[in-house]
């Protein structure tokens, strides 16, 4: 009776033995499963904001003439550039350290994007190519998003 | 042997426990994942529909376009009984398979806009994308000197502006702001602004191009030029008629133009003859053999346009307005002397050695040459420019409303509009 009532001690260290085993792979599982998330969310993250940045550079610029528009054009350093739309005149896009901010006309500024490590433009007639990269460290990986649009200026 | 069942049974128990959390935290990672899937799902179908309903609406604004320029609005719906474009106008289209537009263009035929609908005007959850612009015909005298290619500025020649609107040119109807000289060349030096000349504006070439400036110019030097030129197109009104054959007029002899459109091979003027324009004037000059259309080289001739009279020159020859012509422009404002020339050869249109005059030129396929002359108001556009020895051109701004006779409506002030 008595040895249906208890475990032997072999039987209790094999048990945890057996139990540790299981939730050690089930925690490198998990793991592993967690860093894989936390890179794709910060890509995607990385990702959204990129094209949400670029649609609404677009989506503004589109609207201008290339008469309207200054920038740095093929700079060293990342550029920025300031047009004129029908509603607006003088509003900017540029780079803050990693930020890409834009500058309405009355002087209001707005991070519409994070890690940002290039902006560039490029105008050949009608046609602004807009260059943008984003770049960040997740668990010591370097993960990059490049993103290049380009757009024919509705005004000319 | 109980032992062993016990040892089983609690191991399957635990195992059944540690099954249940690892089936919990995928269901858990799973609905996450599903969550964040259907989500960026419907993110994606907005982006692409919103980005379709742009395209739906420009489709919108280009087909209501068309029926302004070349349908007479046959295709749209008169809002208030009126037929042809007049009055306000809807147009309400569909874009198989894509979505639905509605336009609007006002009695004014200006402003126009277009609302597209993704997938349709119906939907519950439609995506809306809406674009609003301004029809209309932009000039092509938007700069004091304009050239597809080479400008030159030199010998003192100076390039300012006015506005004839405002009266003669002169003290505060002077412009130091907008006198600009721009070409869309892409090469080094193509714009010359040399010898003591002065630019009143700004200067501007295309891509690639650069301005050789060893004169003044007061305002910016920019490089993004690449502005349609669109070629000459003769009225069919005017093609159309019986032509006169050469007209000369003999020396010392006077012709007078009386409100009409007249065509003719090319004018032959004898020395100190004089042509008058009375009322409303087209010509068009053919050329002759030589491709002259009009030659005042026998000297001293006198074009004479009269108060309230304008006169339109379309030309597929050579015009010399040389050797002490006089063009007489009663109304002293540019647009009531225009020249389009449609002339394809060198030095296509030449003023030179003359008093002033009020003009408006136009030759984007030929040089155009303005020099040793008192001045010239208006604006000059050719393949080429050149303004030299103390030829001054003052600008008149208010050509930069004229309609564009060579084109229909283009919509300009584009805006995406947020709804």
């Amino acid at each position: 009776m008595k040895n249906t009532r208890a475990y032997t001690m072999v039987e209790i260290v094999i048990s945890i033995a057996l139990f540790t085993v299981v939730m050690a792979g089930i925690y490198g599982a998990l793991t592993t499963s967690q860093i894989i998330y936390n890179k794709n969310s910060a890509f995607m993250e990385m990702e959204a904001q990129c094209r949400n940045a670029v649609d609404r550079i677009v989506r503004e610029v589109r609207q201008a003439s290339s008469q309207t528009i200054t920038t740095n054009f093929n700079s060293t350093t990342n550029d920025k550039i300031m047009f004129t739309i029908p509603s607006a005149i003088g509003i900017q896009y540029y780079l803050s350290g990693t930020n890409l901010v834009r500058r309405a006309p009355d002087g209001t500024t707005k991070t519409i994007a994070s890690n940002v490590d290039r902006l560039k433009f490029s105008l050949t007639g009608s046609l602004l190519t807009i260059n943008v990269r984003a770049s960040q460290t997740v668990y010591q990986q370097a993960i990059t998003y490049p993103l290049i649009a380009k757009v024919r200026l509705r005004n000319e | 042997m109980n032992s062993l069942h016990l040892f089983r049974r609690k191991w399957c128990q635990g195992s059944l426990a540690i099954t249940f959390m690892v089936v919990l935290v995928l269901t858990t990672l799973g609905t996450a994942f599903l969550y964040r899937g259907a989500n960026e799902s419907w993110l994606a179908y907005r982006v692409t529909s919103s980005s379709a309903a742009l395209w739906a609406a420009e489709a919108g604004l280009q087909k209501a376009r068309w029926e302004y320029n070349y349908n007479n609005c046959a295709g749209m719906t008169h809002l208030d009984g009126n037929t042809g474009c007049n009055g306000d106008k809807t147009l309400a289209g569909t874009l198989a398979g894509y979505g639905d537009y509605d336009v609007t263009l006002d009695s004014t035929n200006t402003n126009i806009g277009s609302t597209a609908s993704i997938p349709s005007r119906t939907a519950a959850k439609n995506i809306q994308r809406k674009v609003v612009g301004v029809l209309g015909k932009p000039s092509i005298f938007g700069f004091g000197m304009f050239a597809q290619g080479k400008v030159t500025v030199s010998n003192n020649a100076l390039v300012d502006a006015y506005n004839s609107t405002a009266g003669a040119y002169g003290g505060a109807n002077v412009d130091h702001v907008n006198g600009s000289v721009g070409s869309n060349g892409t090469t080094a030096g193509v714009v010359e602004i040399d010898n003591n000349a002065d630019v009143w504006g700004n200067v501007s070439t295309g891509p690639g191009g650069s301005v050789t400036n060893t004169g003044h110019v007061a305002g910016s030097v920019t490089n993004t030029n690449s502005i349609a030129l669109p070629a000459v197109v003769v009225p069919g009104s005017l093609s159309g008629l019986a032509s006169g054959g050469a007209l000369s007029v003999g020396n010392n002899n006077a012709y007078t133009f009386n409100a009409g459109d007249y065509k003719y091979s090319s004018i032959n003027l004898g020395n100190k003859s004089t042509v008058t324009v009375n009322g409303a004037v087209r010509l068009y000059l053919t050329g002759d053999a030589s491709h002259t259309g009009i030659d005042t080289g026998s000297g001293q001739v006198k074009f004479d346009i009269t108060a309230g009279s304008s006169l339109i020159i379309y030309t597929d020859g050579t015009l010399t307005f040389n050797n002490n012509a006089t063009v007489i422009v009663a109304s002293q404002k540019p647009k009531d002397l225009q020249i389009y020339s449609t002339y394809t050869g060198p030095s296509g249109l030449t003023l030179e050695n003359n008093s002033s005059t009020y003009a408006a030129i136009y030759g984007p396929q030929t040089d155009v040459n303005v020099s040793n002359n008192a001045g010239l108001y208006g604006a000059v556009v050719g393949k080429t420019t050149l303004l030299n020895n103390n030829g001054d051109v003052h600008y008149d701004t208010a050509l930069a409303t004229m309609a564009n006779p060579f084109e229909g409506s283009i919509i300009s002030n584009w805006q995406d509009v947020a709804l």
